[in-house]
């Protein structure tokens, strides 16, 4: 119990604590000009059940997060399958791969800006150069075309951490099994279906409750490249709490999202820590 | 050895006591510092204010209201602060500037800034900024552009200047005719409204929502005729839009008077390219308003938060903005208007000026600027502008969607 006081004690003070503060604050008016919170009891929250514009953020964020993790998880799933043959120059393979996970998210955010860029970016020019369009497309202009640049830039941020993960959980495959499918007849897909997932699925779970988790309280990528926009096509419950908090400096109501954002994570995590001490 | 020593000390203490007893401490918050053409300006005008050793301290512009915030909510002192015109009600609301009238005294500020200027900076009878530059946000031209595409004279109406636009696209196939912000709701809020003025529609009259009017709609409507037809170009906000007019790759776009500094920069033209930027009447509807633009001004105040040191605040916010010789330097280097009597007096014999102050008669305060909650109210009519200017909702349904919501937020 004494060994674990040092990182109890700062855990209270700078996790436990200002999560009961903001908490707290949900049930409050607290706003720029009303600094001393006034008790407001559960108006926020009937505020933003009321609000439909709340309801289409909400709806934002289970679709990003729903798209960005599995897309994820099969691009991650999929990679390492490659990755786990053997061939010649794997282990640079394996090191180039994991480039975007160690690159700083804003710095991934802004290059995949830059591709999507409808006047100077690199995805128009090869278009145009294929000869497949004919004029730019402003792809961050519209909001189909900005949500599914954030899609791609958070996939092409997570995957490596995803094949990671699989590629380990693919180690523990036995060649044997793979092997004696392969001599019963079964086909790549079979081998696939029929043994490795199977084998690795509690990783693939795990894998896809934890990206799901991240996704959740993604925010950096979405703010520097369209900031929630345009027409709150990329807007997500972290992007709102920022603008509530920080642009209109409505404290109450941004806790209240803030509250009901962690129930959202909450139910990803709790599928976690269950699969977490269930093999405890 | 140990006399010469003991000279040394002595002098460098005495030194040091004579600066501390008569050098005053003042810090200089503020955007333009942050930008690459202000900040070599402010940093050579502040060396010369005698006797004050100035901290320069500057922020991004769309970070400032949150650090402003942030230094008053933490009482740090601030004894000059540059502000938009728009953030004044919400400063005052929540008291962070002192009244200048009681520094300067109010008959001598009359005395030497225009009066219509000075207004800018009164809220209940107090001078709570004084102006360092200021304008309006108005329709800006370009002259080539026009020319190339064989337009000879500003469109007066709008039917003419739709025309123009369908023209200069014709001629100028590349080019962005008006450059409209289509990108970030604060940007598409300020510019739009001035259309919608021009169509007679208010967004707010004696306290309250007045959107939901058919001239709205008849606005709305026009502004996405012009974005349906690759008159406006999507995603594109006034920086954008700034570097392609310096290209001449847009016919009109809206802009303060900053807008030929930084097309002589973004041109690599200088002064060259100045026959090419003119400010013109935003068109007519024909209902009898006259061409509207948006008040715009930088201010300078001092916070009342915390211990500043007046003295010091009085001595760095006159320099800038009571100066004449420094406001003409502030105009020759960034184009930016003056404010006071004398340095207008000096600058009256350049066009651009003397058109620009006769289009700023007829300008009107930001709407939501006279709210409390102004960045909120804001963010609704820039976003359900740009939803329908994307396409994502009809004209009609972006003016009940925002008339709603800003009722809700009032």
């Amino acid at each position: 119990m004494a060994l674990t006081l040092p990182a109890l004690c700062l855990f209270v003070l700078f996790i436990f604590y200002p999560f009961l503060r903001s908490f707290g604050l949900a049930f409050f008016e607290s706003t720029l000009f009303n600094p001393d919170p006034v008790w407001v009891g559960l108006q926020n929250f009937h505020d933003l059940i009321q609000d439909p514009t709340f309801h289409r953020t909400w709806t934002t964020t289970l679709i990003y997060v729903l798209v960005t993790t599995l897309l994820t998880v099969m691009l991650g799933f999929f990679w390492a399958l490659i990755l786990n043959q053997a061939f010649t120059g794997r282990t640079i393979v394996r090191t180039v791969t994991i480039l975007p996970w160690i690159l700083p998210s804003t710095v991934t955010a802004f290059l995949w800006a830059w591709i999507f860029n409808g006047q100077f970016g690199l995805l128009n020019a090869v278009l145009k150069g294929a000869g497949v369009i004919d004029q730019a497309i402003i792809w961050l202009a519209t909001p189909s075309g900005a949500f599914v640049a954030v899609v791609i830039a958070k996939v092409w941020l997570s995957t490596p951490v995803a094949m990671s993960f699989i590629l380990a959980g693919l180690q523990s495959v036995s060649s044997e099994e793979v092997d004696a499918a392969m001599m019963d007849g079964c086909g790549a897909g079979s081998i696939i279906r029929h043994v490795i997932v199977p084998h690795i699925f509690p990783t693939l779970v795990i894998v896809f409750v934890l990206q799901a988790m991240a996704n959740l309280q993604q925010i950096d990528t979405i703010l520097a490249m369209t900031r929630g926009g345009p027409a709150r096509a990329t807007t997500v419950l972290s992007i709102e709490v920022y603008q509530k908090a920080f642009q209109e400096w409505n404290m109450g109501l941004a806790s209240a999202i803030g509250v009901a954002w962690f129930f959202t994570i909450a139910i990803p995590a709790a599928v976690y820590l269950h699969s977490v001490f269930k093999r405890v | 050895m140990f006399k010469k020593v003991i000279f040394l000390l002595s002098t460098t203490a005495a030194y040091v006591a004579l600066q501390g007893a008569t050098a005053q401490d003042a810090s200089f918050v503020g955007w333009a510092y942050s930008e690459a053409a202000g900040k070599a300006f402010i940093e050579r005008e502040v060396d010369e204010i005698d006797d004050v050793s100035v901290e320069l301290i500057g922020f991004p512009w769309n970070q400032m209201v949150q650090n402003m915030i942030l230094r008053h909510r933490s009482g740090e002192s601030t004894e000059a602060i540059q502000i938009q015109e728009r953030w004044m009600p919400m400063l005052v609301g929540l008291g962070a500037l002192q009244d200048l009238n009681e520094i300067y005294g109010a008959d001598a500020l009359a005395a030497t800034v225009d009066p219509g200027l000075l207004a800018m900076g009164q809220f209940d009878g107090k001078q709570y900024a004084l102006p360092w530059t200021a304008g309006s946000i108005a329709l800006v031209a370009n002259g080539a552009v026009l020319e190339t595409a064989g337009i000879s004279e500003a469109p007066a109406t709008m039917d003419d200047f739709r025309a123009a636009l369908e023209k200069i696209k014709e001629a100028v196939p590349d080019s962005v005719p008006f450059g409209l912000s289509t990108a970030n709701p604060n940007l598409i809020q300020v510019e739009s409204q001035i259309i919608f003025w021009q169509f007679g529609a208010r967004f707010f009259e004696d306290g309250n929502v007045s959107i939901d009017t058919p001239e709205a709609r008849e606005a709305l409507e026009f502004i996405v005729g012009l974005v349906d037809d690759g008159l406006v170009a999507k995603g594109n906000d006034r920086n954008a839009t700034r570097a392609l007019y310096a290209q001449n790759l847009v016919g009109f776009y809206f802009d303060p008077p900053v807008a030929r500094g930084i097309a002589r920069k973004q041109s690599g033209q200088g002064e060259a390219f100045d026959v090419n930027v003119y400010p013109v009447p935003t068109p007519s509807t024909g209902n009898g308003e006259p061409p509207r633009s948006v008040i715009w001004a930088h201010l300078l105040g001092i916070m009342s938060t915390g211990s500043p040191d007046l003295d010091a605040g009085k001595k760095v916010v006159g320099h800038f903005a009571l100066n004449a010789e420094t406001q003409v330097a502030y105009w020759n280097e960034l184009g930016l208007f003056p404010t006071t009597k004398e340095a207008l007096a000096q600058i009256k014999t350049d066009n651009y000026v003397t058109d620009w102050i006769e289009l700023a008669g007829t300008a009107r305060l930001d709407e939501p600027a006279s709210f409390e909650n102004s960045a909120e109210l804001r963010k609704i009519i820039g976003e359900e502008i740009e939803a329908a200017m994307l396409g994502a909702k009809s004209a009609n349904d972006a003016i009940s969607a925002m008339a709603k919501r800003l009722e809700k937020a009032m």
